[in-house]
């Protein structure tokens, strides 16, 4: 197995950022209120992760460790702010919908954190493998979170506009709570338990 | 990432990072700020038709930033003006309806950086239909002696809403009046 896709596999399982690292809780918990807004979120950490590493990891050489924090602040914020502007003009549903959160994703901790931990000490194209990795482990996490709490919720799957199914009886007596706050907490806590009980994700 | 930190260069260095991020970041203003303009445009025009349903046509007055709403036979409906609140989180952008010189139609808000769950309540419907045919004149939060009921949490957002409300209706029918008299 290569060393690429062994970091790529790593990001999604061993170091799984919201299920292993819990890192970025605040967007998890704030944006999987419905799985559009998981979609559209993950893709937006997917984009700015892989500039940030890319970036960083081209110039790690370069970087005084001395100003190391700011420079990482100046990348991540730069590819934020593209993503934002993009966002508010060819997809302003989404932007509306994602609201502050697509800006707070400067200080999402997963993309600075893969910079200071990762892009800053490695090779382009392991920084690259390693933004897949984390950006489709984070993805793969809000998916499954936004998905238990819109289908608890609303009682039915509804994917950018398109009909998927609908649970009988849960449609009439939707619990709102999984879409309030509280549920988010109670879902993602209850899967970190499963998790760890069955052993799947195990830390290194 | 090299150890050495020594003299200017580190200094050298994030200038020239920030530079960059400028430079790419004015490219993708140029690039998206048309469209962008264009949305709240149309936005506007949109909120506009929700609240005065037999809108028609509508006309911009430029210096006094307001909006003449006109009906079918082109007889004055309304006015309707843009107001800016100091919230929380940022500027609260509002677009507001008067039916009249003294009496709000409706208020939606076009942008806000409030906080979920708390602040950003102000775009609830239970929240700005306490403004409908308010008289600006009264216009206060309820803690106030007004009509207003703030949101649990959220004075702040609350009290921006309504002071902003307020003020810039009462600049606007002054500006109004002058420009009829004359």
């Amino acid at each position: 197995m290569g060393n690429g896709l062994k970091t790529f596999i790593k990001g999604i399982t061993t170091s799984n950022p919201v299920f292993i690292l819990l890192l970025g809780l605040c967007p998890t918990l704030a944006v999987s209120t419905s799985v559009d807004n998981a979609i559209g979120m993950s893709a937006a950490v997917m984009f700015v992760l892989l500039g940030s590493n890319i970036t960083i990891s081209l110039i790690r050489k370069a970087i005084p460790g001395m100003v190391r924090i700011p420079v990482f602040i100046v990348i991540i914020a730069t590819f934020v702010t593209i993503i934002h502007l993009m966002l508010q003009a060819f997809v302003p549903s989404l932007s509306k919908s994602l609201g502050i959160f697509v800006p707070l994703i400067v200080v999402n901790c997963i993309i600075l954190g893969r910079a200071e931990a990762f892009a800053s000490q490695n090779s382009l194209k392991d920084s690259i493998a390693d933004a897949f990795g984390i950006g489709l482990g984070f993805g793969g996490a809000i998916f499954i979170i936004s998905f238990i709490r819109q289908v608890l919720g609303t009682g039915e799957m509804e994917v950018f506009g398109m009909h998927v199914f609908t649970v009988p009886g849960l449609e009439t007596n939707n619990m709102a709570i999984f879409i309030l706050p509280m549920g988010a907490f109670m879902v993602i806590g209850l899967l970190l338990g499963l998790f760890r009980h069955m052993g799947v994700m195990e830390s290194e | 990432m090299s150890e050495g930190g020594k003299g200017i260069y580190p200094v050298i260095l994030l200038t020239v990072v920030v530079a960059v991020s400028m430079v790419l970041l004015t490219m993708t203003d140029g690039v998206t700020k048309e469209e962008i303009d264009k949305r709240k445009d149309d936005e506007i025009k949109e909120m506009l038709g929700v609240q005065f349903e037999d809108m028609d046509d509508f006309e911009y007055y430029e210096d006094i930033e307001l909006y003449i709403i006109k009906d079918e036979g082109g007889n004055t409906i309304g006015y309707a003006f843009k107001a800016v609140g100091q919230g929380y989180g940022g500027d609260i952008e509002m677009l507001v309806g008067l039916i009249d010189e003294s009496t709000i139609k409706d208020v939606s808000v076009i942008s806000h950086g409030e906080t979920p769950g708390l602040g950003a309540k102000i775009t609830e419907s239970w929240f700005t239909d306490q403004f409908q045919g308010a008289t600006v004149d009264d216009l206060a939060l309820s803690k106030d002696g007004g009509d207003i009921d703030a949101i649990s949490g959220a004075t702040i957002s609350s009290k921006a809403v309504v002071d902003s409300i307020k003020q810039t209706a009462l600049e606007k029918i002054r500006l109004l009046k002058e420009m009829e008299e004359e």
